[in-house]
C-alpha cells in the first residue's frame, strides 16, 4: 500500500512540475505566438486584397451558429469597400480544417486558402493544388463543386465553409422565410424528419441568444400543377404562430392568404376553426395542410401512447378485439372527461407489397386509423412498413388527403384514391375494414 | 612489496588516464562510432521526413539537442526517486514536457521552422533516441556524464540529419538556402551552385531520403569493412612476426644446446 502511495506521489510531483514548466513557457511565449498568428493571417488578407488599408481598413464581425467564425469587411486607403474575408472552421472525422475565403464586393471568390488543418496532409496537399484553387474566380452564390472529390471529408468540410460564407453574402432565403413569422429568428435546426406522412420535417427556430422561438412543420403541397413548399409555425406553448411560404418568388402572391391566417395568432390549437377562413384557392391550400397538421398535433395523448406501445407480435398470436376482420387487431374508443365519445381507434396490419425474402412471407404495413365520432377520418398513422420506396410513398402521400373526409366520402372516392398500387389498395382495404366496423359499432 | 607498490601506482595512473579521455569519448562517440542514425538506425522518421533541406535538418537537430540534454539531465537527477514500475511513463512525461516547451518556443521565435517541421515537433516525444538514452544511459550514470552523453548523441543526430539534408537539398535543387527557417540574422539567402541541368527532384521527396540514407549507410559500412580488413591483415602480420620470433628463439636454443653438447 505504502509503495503504491509512493508511486502515486512521485507521479503527482512529476506531473505538477511538468505542468508548471509548460504553463511558464506558455505564459512566456503566448503573446508572441498570438502576434505571429495575427501577422500570418494579415499576410493572407494582404495577399487576397493587395489594396487593403492594414491599419484601419478592417472591420471584424464575430459570427455565431455558422461554420464561419468571423467576417471581416475590407476597405482600401480611400475607405472604399474592396471585399470581405470569411474565417471558417469545420471539424470532420480526421480533425479540423481552417479556411479563409476572400470575396470581392461583386460576390466573386478571390481565393480560398486553407490556413491550418490536421487532416491527412498527403490528401489535403493535392486537394488544395488541384481542386481548392478552382474556387477562385467563381461567384460565391453559384459555386461549382467537384462531384468525385466531394466525397472526401476534407473537401466536404471546405464546401460547408464556402456554403456558410455564401449564406452570409447572399442572405439565407430559408432563414428569411422563417423571419416572416419569427422576426428575431437567427438560426434554425431541423429537429425531425418524417419519411412518410403529410409532414416532411419539423424545424426548431432560435433567436440570437439561442432561445427557442417556436417550431415550423413543413411540407410540399400541390398547387396549380406545381408543388409549393409551405410551413405552419407553432409557438413553444402550442399556440398558433403563422404560415410560412418558403419560395420568395410566390410569397407576394400568397400575401393575402398568409395574412388571413393571422387571425389565429396566439390561439390555442384546439381553438382554431379553419372554417372561419374564406374559400379561395391560395387560402385552401394552406388550410388543407394546417387541417392535417392540427389533426395530428391534437391527437390525444392516450391515443398516441397506446399506438406506441402496441405489441403487433402478441396481437398476431392472440385474439383480436375486432372479430371477423383479419386486418384489424385491436380497436378502442376514446372518451373525453365528460365520458362523451370522441373517437374510435383501429390498429392493425394490411398486406401491401413488402416481402421478406428470408421467410418468403409478406411484410405487412402496420398502421392505425382514428375515426372521429362524426364518422370523419381524424388521422391515418403508418407505424411501420417495408413498402418499395417511391411507389409506396405515392400511396402514403395520397392517403393524407383522406384525413378530414367523411365516412361516405371515403366509400365514394376510395377507388380513385387507390392509385392502382398494392400499397394504395392495402391502405384502402384497411380503412374500409375500419369504417365498416365503425358503422356496426357506432351506426351511421 | 616493491612489486605491489608499482602495481598500485600503475592502477592509479590507469584510473587518472581513463577519466579525462572517458568524458571526451563519451562526448564524441555519438558523432561516428555510435551515431544514432547511421549506426543504431534510431530516429529515422524525422531523419527522412524533415531533411529535405539543410536548414530544417539543422532546426530539428537543435530541438533534439535541447530535449535530449535536458531530459538526460533530469532523468539522471531523479533516477533514484522514480519507482521502477513507472520508469518509462515517467520518462515519457519528462520528455514530453520538454518537447511541449520547445514546441512553444519554436512557434514563438522560429515561426517558419515551426510551420515547416509541423507534426514532427510533437513527434520528438516518441523519438527512440531520446527515450533510449534516458533508459540506457541517464538512468545509470551521473548528471555530468548524462549531460555530455545527451549533448554528444544529439549533436551526432544533428550531424547525421545535416549530412542527409545537405545531400538532398543540393541534389534536388542545386542550391543551399539559409536564413529562411531559422533566425540566423540573414533574410532567406541562397547559395546557388548553378547545377540546374542535373537537379533530381526525387531527392526532395521521401524516396530521396531513403536513397540518401541508404548510400550513406553503404559508404559507412564500406569504410568499416575496409578498416576491419586492414586490422585483420595487421593482426595476421603480427601473428606471423611472433611465430617467426618464436621460431628464431627455438632455433637459437637448439643451436645453443647443440653447442653445449659439442
Amino acid at each position: 500500500m505504502l509503495d503504491k502511495l509512493r508511486i502515486a506521489l512521485v507521479l503527482l510531483i512529476i506531473g505538477a512540475v511538468s505542468g508548471t514548466l509548460i504553463w511558464g513557457t506558455h505564459t512566456l511565449t503566448n503573446d508572441r505566438i498570438q502576434e505571429n498568428r495575427a501577422r500570418a493571417r494579415l499576410a493572407v488578407y494582404v495577399e487576397m486584397f493587395p489594396d487593403l488599408d492594414v491599419t484601419e481598413g478592417m472591420t471584424f464581425e464575430d459570427i455565431s451558429h455558422s461554420s464561419i467564425r468571423q467576417k471581416i469587411t475590407m476597405r482600401n486607403d480611400a475607405g472604399a469597400l474592396i471585399g470581405y474575408a470569411f474565417l471558417g472552421s469545420e471539424t470532420n472525422a480526421f480533425g479540423f480544417i481552417d479556411v479563409v475565403i476572400g470575396v470581392d464586393p461583386s460576390g466573386t471568390i478571390i481565393d480560398v486558402i486553407v490556413t491550418d488543418h490536421n487532416n491527412t496532409e498527403t490528401y489535403v496537399r493535392p486537394l488544395i493544388a488541384n481542386y481548392v484553387v478552382k474556387f477562385a474566380g467563381q461567384l460565391i452564390t453559384d459555386v461549382q463543386y467537384d462531384a468525385q472529390t466531394g466525397a472526401t471529408a476534407s473537401y466536404t468540410s471546405i464546401r460547408r465553409i464556402i456554403e456558410a460564407a455564401k449564406l452570409l453574402v447572399a442572405g439565407d432565403p430559408v432563414l428569411e422565410a422563417y423571419q416572416t413569422v419569427f422576426a428575431d429568428a437567427a438560426r434554425y435546426e431541423e429537429t425531425q424528419t418524417f419519411s412518410s406522412g403529410p409532414i416532411r420535417s419539423k424545424t426548431s427556430i432560435f433567436d440570437e441568444t439561442d432561445t427557442l422561438l417556436g417550431y415550423v412543420y413543413e411540407s410540399n403541397v400541390p398547387f396549380e400543377e406545381d408543388t409549393i413548399e409551405i410551413g405552419v409555425a407553432i409557438y413553444p406553448d402550442e399556440t398558433f404562430a403563422g404560415v410560412v411560404i418558403f419560395d420568395e418568388t410566390i410569397r407576394e402572391d400568397f400575401k393575402d392568404a398568409v395574412e388571413a391566417f393571422t387571425v389565429f395568432k396566439d390561439l390555442d390549437l384546439e381553438a382554431i376553426d379553419l372554417e372561419e377562413l374564406e374559400d379561395a384557392p391560395r387560402i385552401n391550400v394552406l388550410k388543407e395542410f394546417t387541417q392535417i397538421l392540427l389533426s395530428i398535433l391534437l391527437l390525444d395523448d392516450e391515443e398516441l401512447a397506446r399506438l406506441r406501445e402496441f405489441d403487433f407480435d402478441a396481437a398476431r398470436a392472440g385474439e383480436t378485439s375486432v372479430p371477423g376482420a383479419d386486418r384489424l387487431h385491436e380497436t378502442f374508443a376514446i372518451y373525453d372527461e365528460n365520458d362523451d365519445f370522441i373517437s374510435q381507434v383501429y390498429i392493425g396490419e394490411t398486406i401491401g407489397y413488402g416481402w421478406d425474402d428470408a421467410t418468403n412471407q409478406p411484410i405487412p404495413i402496420e398502421m392505425a386509423v382514428v375515426i372521429a365520432a362524426d364518422g370523419t377520418i381524424k388521422n391515418i398513422i403508418i407505424i411501420d412498413h417495408q413498402e418499395t420506396p417511391g411507389i409506396g410513398d405515392i400511396a402514403f402521400d395520397a392517403m393524407d388527403r383522406l384525413i378530414g373526409q367523411s365516412n361516405t366520402d371515403i366509400y365514394n372516392k376510395s377507388d380513385a384514391y387507390a392509385s392502382a398500387t398494392y400499397t394504395g389498395d392495402a391502405i384502402r382495404d384497411f380503412i374500409k375494414d375500419a369504417l365498416s366496423d365503425f358503422n356496426e359499432r357506432v351506426g351511421d | 612489496m616493491k612489486g605491489l607498490v608499482i602495481d598500485m601506482a600503475t592502477n592509479v595512473a590507469k584510473k587518472t588516464t581513463t577519466k579525462t579521455p572517458g568524458q571526451l569519448a563519451n562526448f564524441t562517440k555519438g558523432f561516428i562510432k555510435e551515431n544514432p542514425v547511421f549506426v543504431f538506425l534510431l530516429g529515422l522518421c524525422p531523419a527522412l521526413a524533415v531533411t529535405s533541406t539543410l536548414e530544417t535538418s539543422l532546426g530539428m537537430g537543435l530541438l533534439v539537442v535541447f530535449v535530449l540534454v535536458l531530459s538526460n539531465v533530469v532523468v539522471s537527477l531523479i533516477k533514484n526517486f522514480i519507482p521502477k514500475e513507472v520508469k518509462i511513463p515517467s520518462y515519457i512525461v519528462i520528455i514530453s514536457t520538454f518537447v511541449t516547451m520547445v514546441g512553444l518556443l519554436t512557434e514563438a521565435f522560429a515561426e517558419n521552422l515551426f510551420e515547416s517541421l509541423g507534426i514532427f515537433i510533437p513527434l520528438i516525444v516518441v523519438n527512440c533516441l531520446i527515450l533510449g538514452r534516458a533508459e540506457s544511459f541517464a538512468s545509470k550514470n551521473n548528471v555530468l556524464s548524462s549531460a555530455i552523453d545527451g549533448l554528444g548523441m544529439a549533436l551526432g543526430f544533428t550531424f547525421a540529419l545535416m549530412l542527409i539534408g545537405l545531400s538532398r537539398e543540393f541534389l534536388s535543387t542545386g542550391a543551399i538556402a539559409y536564413g529562411e527557417y531559422l533566425p540566423l540574422g540573414v533574410q532567406g539567402s541562397i547559395l546557388n551552385f548553378e547545377t540546374h541541368l542535373f537537379n533530381m527532384a526525387v531527392f526532395g521527396g521521401p524516396a530521396g531520403g531513403f536513397i540518401v540514407i541508404g548510400v550513406i549507410l553503404a559508404v559507412m559500412q564500406a569504410i568499416e569493412i575496409n578498416k576491419k580488413k586492414k586490422a585483420e591483415i595487421a593482426r595476421q602480420k603480427m601473428i606471423e612476426e611472433k611465430k617467426r620470433l618464436a621460431l628464431e628463439r627455438k632455433r637459437q636454443k637448439e643451436l645453443e644446446s647443440a653447442g653445449g653438447q659439442a
